[in-house]
């Protein structure tokens, strides 16, 4: 696990993640800071919305992005977008 | 190069996403989304951090002040870092459009940007009329804002006395209630009363009146709270509107006027009035960027930067030289030329609005979004990055001076209807008035203003008339009765040299200068 992502709704919510500093992990689950795990990487998030995994690979975002196809939002789009980075989707 | 995101994709957004054994981090073309990032070394393990928030790199990792970043936050025109520099050192911003893939050894192996700005920028187009173009751009920006707001059955959204946000209303989706919101010292100035007429117009609206009168200067707490949970600071006077919603539960909250992409607002040459006067007549004279001309273009947009910087004798700057902070910045502004130039804009002029939109916009839009956030779900569908592609490929002189901006009202039938009403900037003359007749009366409003402005300021006296219209009262915004005590209680051991702060202050509130 070599990578840690940390996305707040508001900066000061993750003050919170003082707490892991001090071990108290179970802590964080009763600050609504979201912990999602996958081979690598930890996410610690009060995104609830913003946040999942998917194939253990976990996703995070802000914002919006529209395919123009299926005419949702789709982060996972976008995601299968850019992991191919020559625009086009796998 | 990246080749871009297809053209029939939109949005605006921050994005992570570990991939096998990679992490991921994008964001759209502008990128006012903050992301941060480091790789860093934890108990002798090699470890990438990504985070929308500078606050929670020294909760996980020992980092250290970069001083050069500090210098450019306090005293660079606008209070930002340019290119990736953050105040931390080692924590990186990523830069507009890029893309960024680091393996688990903590190196970034890949680096890319979306660089299809002025892409589909052609000259053919001028065989297109401006009428065609017109019609052509606000049918695309309705359905910017429908995509955009496709989740949502109401939204807060800022009208003034401009046309600006007239626009972005008139954008919306009829079915989508309104909450308009406008604010000021009085509801008799003349911004509040075009702004209500504007919502009459609109349809499915309700309006709310904040009066921002002793909201300028907020008492310490207030900022400290606010700084801890937004990381951003951004004008005071909206902070009635942040702090009290109009709804009790989280409502979308439309950022983004459009001053800053349809009328091309900084496209060079047009920046100044002495400027738009002159192009009104001329037409405004573009440079071709040419090898020649954009290292020239480079020089001296490097050198005005530095020139507004504090010079060496003037300031002490926490042990690091003078030197080494022009330097790095000098640096850190090349690297932020060096993704303007992938986009390769036509003109210098179109240098100029890329510096721009990549400095100033995108870190007044971070700071915008990122205080609204807490209280609202911010959105900009007017920053898009498919918005940005489609202006940019519109010739300049049919942006500036808000050629397009009037044609749009002038040929959209549903748009006509607010034709009648005048703007805060030309006040009395309806909107359909002929656009010469408006420059003489704007240059004749202009000038009796800064007449009064400076009589104002020859007499010492803040309640003397300072406008033709009755409008947002600056001069007594700032006597506020507790604004020098509160200022005061700002400064607690001064580490960024702001201790001028309530001298400056008071030269304002006494008309000694004027802001």
């Amino acid at each position: 696990m070599n990578y840690i992502i940390i996305f707040g709704n508001k900066a000061s919510e993750l003050g919170a993640l003082q707490l892991k500093i001090q071990k108290k992990l179970e802590a964080l689950w009763e600050c609504n800071i979201n912990i999602i795990k996958s081979q690598y990487a930890i996410a610690f998030t009060t995104c609830i919305s913003n946040t999942y995994i998917k194939n253990k690979e976990i996703l995070v975002h802000e914002g919006y992005f529209h395919d123009g196809e299926t005419g949702v939002n789709s982060f996972e789009k976008l995601s299968m977008l850019l992991r191919n980075h020559d625009g086009t989707a796998a | 190069m990246m080749v871009p995101l297809p053209e029939s994709t939109t949005g605006s957004f921050a994005f992570v996403s570990t991939h096998k054994e990679k992490v991921i981090l994008a964001n759209d073309i502008l990128g006012f989304y903050p992301v941060y990032y480091q790789c860093t070394e934890i108990n002798l393990n090699s470890y990438t951090i990504v985070s929308n928030a500078i606050l929670a790199f020294p909760v996980i990792s020992k980092v250290k002040l970069d001083y050069v970043g500090i210098f450019q936050r306090r005293f660079t025109e606008h209070n930002f870092t340019y290119g990736s520099r953050t105040i931390l050192s080692g924590v990186k911003r990523l830069l507009p459009g890029e893309f960024q893939q680091i393996s688990l050894d903590g190196n970034p192996d890949l680096s890319l940007f979306d660089d299809t700005l002025y892409k589909n920028f052609s000259l053919d187009i001028k065989s297109k009329s401006l009428s065609d173009i017109a019609i052509d751009y606000f049918k695309f920006l309705k359905k910017e804002y429908q995509i955009a707001l496709q989740d949502y059955d109401s939204l807060v959204v800022g009208i003034s006395g401009g046309m600006d946000s007239r626009l972005m209303a008139s954008a919306l989706p009829q079915k989508i209630r309104k909450l308009v919101v406008t604010y000021g010292t009085n509801t008799n100035e003349y911004e509040v009363k075009i702004a209500k007429e504007v919502t009459k117009k609109l349809g499915n609206v309700s309006f709310n009146f904040y009066d921002v009168s002793n909201a300028h200067f907020p008492k310490y707490p207030t900022l400290e709270v606010l700084t801890k949970a937004t990381e951003s600071i951004y004008v005071n006077h909206w902070l009635p509107v942040i702090a009290h919603p109009p709804s009790t539960h989280k409502q979308p909250f439309l950022l983004g006027d459009m001053c800053e992409v349809i009328p091309g607002k900084f496209i060079g040459n047009y920046l100044t009035r002495k400027d738009k006067i002159k192009t009104y007549f001329s037409g405004g004279k573009l440079n071709l960027a040419t090898d020649i001309s954009v290292p020239k273009w480079k020089e001296n947009l490097v050198s005005n930067i530095v020139s507004k910087l504090p010079k060496e004798e003037t300031i002490y700057i926490w042990g690091c030289t003078y030197d080494h902070l022009i330097g790095e910045t000098i640096k850190d502004i090349d690297n932020l030329f060096s993704i303007i130039e992938k986009h390769k804009p036509p003109y210098l002029e179109l240098y100029d609005e890329l510096f721009r939109w990549f400095t100033y916009i995108r870190i007044t839009h971070a700071k915008q979004f990122l205080i609204h956030k807490n209280n609202y779900l911010p959105i900009s569908p007017s920053l898009s990055f498919r918005n940005l592609r489609k202006a940019t490929a519109i010739l300049p002189s049919q942006r500036v001076n808000y050629n397009l901006m009037n044609c749009i009202f002038k040929e959209v039938r549903s748009l006509k209807r607010f034709q009648s009403l005048p703007t805060a900037q030309i006040p009395f003359l309806p909107f359909y008035t002929p656009k010469f007749l408006k420059l003489i009366f704007w240059g004749i409003r202009s000038t009796i203003d800064q007449m009064l402005i400076r009589r104002m300021m020859r007499k010492h006296n803040p309640y003397l008339r300072y406008r033709l219209v009755k409008s947002l009262n600056w001069p007594l915004i700032y006597q506020q009765k507790d604004a020098l005590e509160n200022i005061n209680s700002y400064i607690y051991e001064d580490n960024i040299y702001i201790g001028d702060l309530p001298s400056q202050y008071l030269k304002i509130k006494n008309l000694q200068s004027y802001h």
